[in-house]
């Protein structure tokens, strides 16, 4: 029965990413402009033989269907051949940004869950003003953009205050060591956590509220076990549970805000390469880039449906 | 399977391998000795590293096949390839590179090589080597031509083709044409080691090995190159041991940088942001560039087909303002060439800043302003035009839209600017590239020499686009005929006297507005660095004026 479920869900992912891979190939080639008309147009050179000349090396004079024929093949075999912009291979260039932009979401994560859980804890117990402002201040912190917070972090941290590193992932010279590289992720991590933290606060904090009040608690109160252990021990496990439904959301808000964050800290992820592969009209990384961000979102749903199916009998 | 190869990419994506910089350049040691001529600049100290700022793109290092030779950068092959001669701005004149003296005669010229010179993986250089490189870029039929494309051909139109003589001596076969010697100081002829093109294949461009003073230790494009000195490099040593060339495409964040002490020094620091930059003790300059910048006025369609329309939007532009907006970086220019530039026409009239003429031009076209009104009517329809920039045109280019609107405006013109990202601008059906697109094209362009044939040139019938970047498309025979001459003339006098005359037909018909020259700015830490300046071909930091503290 489990396994009939989770395959009718793997054949979903399936058709999915076959639906976003034509999607993404038509979608991109539909914005107006030419990346080789740009490129050469750029460097001030373009002239017909010239684009010619460059659209047959590049394989974009071949029909639609015969270029996303091919490029399906090639991909399905791991080669999701060059950038136009560098001709540098995107499976190289994948690997290596995606890795940047994976240190920066995981350390954005680890923030935002710690920090909301303790956050929607603190507010859900704490009475009078402190509460008040405790439990609305999410609300607010939500309403801001991400970046506003990296301007506004990056100014007093590292230019005004100079404790941390203004921008990049390494140190210019001789950097690339774990803690440079943790120090120069200190700002764009926490900007990347601030409105998922919030969240998590306020999911958090609401959920207790309304737990707090149920007749498991009643009872454990009044056998007399410390209300201090009834929260940590019967209540927030369960308000645990849509915290954790909430990381599929989690996860796809880290990949959209990586693009403003990133190129705020000129973080060298996945976001700062789409901009530059859009910039350029740089269709093989951008297909690439695309599908892989959209492989991301499935197979993190995937995992979310299959472990509902684990936990909740009923959707098997 | 898909799902699968993804998988596999993701589990070895797990470890989060910090990449920067991982990989590593040649450590084969060259076997010969410089020959030396370090004693030309035994004044300057060797050592540091440098740090260096730009959002331009770096998209390889191999100048052959580099698309966007951007302006206004340090750019990687300058460093690490050569030429077989360069030319010397100062004099105007060529100079000795990887060729110590040429006989050139109207159908070829013969360079004599400089002995004792190893690229930087220990190959020697030789004619064997220029024979490789000249066919690998000018040779369709050569097997290394093959799978590539050239980008900047036309900068050495003469070539056709290459023999070797000796060991140390080619002969060039061109086709007669004035200055064609200069042209093998461009960035098609810029030689590299034959063994690393062969080895390395398509990747060649990240880690490519010349005979410059400087290996490539890693370049990874739009965000990083880090380079270190070549020992065994012939020519006098530029000072920095190590350079480290950050890209972001953020200005402010290179500014940031700059004032944390993240990087030593930084290119086109914004206009907006020199006063902060030189408050917190750095240093800022500004330096002349080749690039002229311009409106190019649409005559195929009302109301520029009008030539008095046209020289009324060129005296309402106020190029002085302009240059009061750009503080420093600019210069104004109110002809079709630079003032101090070689074949300067001097003698004719200059569109200086005269709003009252503008609205005498216009009330002469027929343009008049009905009463209490502020835009200039004829037969019932609007003195209406568009003009087209690309977003991230900066510094004088970037600001001229704005000056120009309000400018054309104060004689009665109504002006919708409209701001088109690069793909949308460069498209040849809706971009400046098409005739239907705009009426005034915001744009910019950078000479190659001191010279001001080809950007004379850019206003033929046959510059035209698509083919070229006319985006006048003006088309005046005469102009042609002119032009045609001065591209195959040798007599220097001869030639110089088109150039005057094309000058002249390009102020009287005007259909572009010169609006300025553009400066490059560097800005530096002055405990880190005594100069870094730009030099004027090109705009692109030279290794040996870089001076350390």
């Amino acid at each position: 029965m489990r396994s009939g479920y989770l395959l009718r869900r793997t054949a979903a992912s399936i058709g999915i990413l076959f639906g976003v891979s034509i999607m993404v190939f038509v979608a991109i080639r539909l914005v107006p402009g030419d990346p080789v008309s740009l490129m050469l147009g750029k460097a001030d050179q373009a002239n017909p033989q010239l684009v010619a000349d460059f659209r047959r090396s590049y394989g974009l004079d071949d029909p639609l269907p015969i270029q996303y024929f091919q490029w399906v093949t090639h991909a399905l075999s791991g080669d999701f051949g060059r950038s136009l912009d560098s001709r540098e291979r995107v499976g190289d260039l994948l690997q290596r940004r995606l890795s940047a932009t994976l240190v920066l979401a995981s350390l954005a994560a680890l923030i935002a869950l710690s920090v909301g859980l303790f956050w929607g804890v603190v507010a859900a117990y704490a009475r009078g003003a402190i509460g008040t402002t405790l439990r609305s201040a999410p609300l607010v912190m939500m309403s801001v953009p991400p970046f506003a917070y990296g301007i506004a972090l990056g100014y007093v941290l590292a230019v005004w205050l100079r404790v941390l590193p203004s921008s990049g992932m390494t140190a210019p010279v001789d950097g690339g060591g774990v803690l440079d590289v943790l120090r120069h992720a200190v700002l764009p991590a926490v900007t990347l956590a601030i409105i998922p933290a919030s969240l998590t606060a306020r999911i958090t904090a609401g959920t207790l509220d309304e737990l707090r009040h149920e007749d498991f608690v009643r009872t454990a109160l009044a056998a007399g076990i410390p209300e201090r252990r009834v929260a940590l021990r019967h209540v927030l496990p369960n308000a645990l549970l849509p915290v954790v439904t909430n990381a599929g959301v989690l996860v796809g808000y880290m990949f959209t805000s990586a693009v403003l964050v990133e190129a705020v800290f000129s973080w060298p992820g996945v976001g700062t390469m789409m901009i530059h592969a859009v910039e350029n009209r740089d269709y093989p990384v951008l297909q690439a880039g695309a599908f892989i961000v959209a492989s991301v979102f499935v197979l993190v749903n995937w995992v979310v449906d299959a472990l509902y199916g684990f936990i909740d009998p009923r959707i098997r | 399977m898909g799902i699968s190869s993804r998988l596999r990419l993701l589990g070895s994506l797990a470890a989060i391998a910090i990449l920067i910089g991982a990989c590593t350049g040649s450590t084969v040691s060259p076997s010969a000795a410089p020959s030396g001529t370090a004693a030309a600049n035994a004044t300057l100290k060797l050592g540091g590293t440098l740090v260096f700022g730009q959002s331009q793109e770096t998209t390889g290092c191999d100048y052959t096949t580099l698309v966007v030779i951007g302006g206004s950068q340090l750019t990687c092959p300058d460093y690490n390839q050569e030429a077989l001669v360069k030319y010397d701005l100062k004099t105007n004149t060529v100079v000795p590179a990887l060729a110590t003296s040429w006989d050139e005669k109207p159908d070829y010229i013969t360079f004599k090589l400089r002995s004792g010179v190893t690229f930087q993986d220990g190959t020697p250089f030789n004619a064997d080597a220029v024979v490789y490189n000249f066919r690998r870029v000018f040779d369709k039929t050569f097997p290394a031509n093959a799978g590539l494309t050239f980008p900047y051909l036309s900068y050495v139109p003469a070539y056709k083709s290459v023999t070797k003589v000796d060991d140390m001596t080619v002969r060039v076969d061109v086709s007669p044409a004035p200055n064609t010697l200069r042209t093998f100081s461009t960035t098609p002829t810029f030689i590299q080691s034959p063994t690393a093109l062969q080895a390395k294949g398509k990747d060649y461009q990240l880690t490519p090995v010349g005979t410059g003073p400087y290996k490539v230790v890693s370049f990874e494009p739009n965000v990083r190159y880090e380079l270190t000195r070549y020992d065994g490099y012939w020519g006098p040593k530029p000072a920095p041991d190590r350079i480290v060339v950050l890209r972001k495409t953020d200005i402010a964040a290179l500014v940031n940088d700059l004032l944390s002490g993240n990087i030593d020094a930084m290119a086109a620091p914004p206009p907006s942001q020199v006063d902060q930059i030189r408050g917190a003790g750095m240093k800022v300059d500004f330096f002349p560039t080749l690039q002229m910048n311009y409106l190019a006025l649409n005559v195929t369609r009302p109301p520029f087909d009008d030539v008095r329309v046209r020289q009324a939007a060129n005296f309402a532009f106020d190029k002085e303002a302009l240059v009061q907006v750009l503080k420093g970086a600019g210069a104004p220019v109110f002809a079709a060439w630079f003032p101090d530039g070689y074949a300067y026409n001097g003698d004719v009239e200059q569109y200086k800043f005269n709003p009252d003429k503008a609205r005498q031009l216009l009330d002469a076209a027929g343009w008049k302003l009905p009463a209490g009104g502020k835009v200039r009517q004829k037969d019932g329809k609007d003195l209406a035009v568009n003009l087209v920039m690309r977003q991230g045109q900066s510094g004088g280019q970037g600001a001229q839209p704005t000056v120009a609107v309000s400018n054309l405006q104060d004689v009665g013109f109504k002006v919708d600017l409209q701001v088109l990202d690069a793909a949308a601008y460069n498209d040849t059906n809706t971009g400046v590239f098409s005739s239907k697109c705009c009426n005034l094209a915001n744009a910019g362009h950078a000479s190659t020499f001191p010279d001001p044939f080809d950007w004379l040139a850019r206003w033929t019938t046959a510059s035209i686009p698509p083919g070229e970047r006319n985006f006048a498309f003006w088309s005046n025979p005469q102009y042609d005929k002119l032009i045609d001459s001065a591209r195959t003339e040798i007599d220097a006098n001869k030639r110089v006297q088109e150039l005057k005359d094309a000058q002249k037909l390009l102020r009287d018909e005007a259909p572009i507005i010169f609006t300025g020259r553009e400066q490059a700015a560097t800005a530096w830490n002055p405990n880190k660095i005594v100069a870094i300046p730009f030099t004027s071909i090109g705009s692109r930091v030279d290794p040996w004026t870089i001076v350390m503290k």
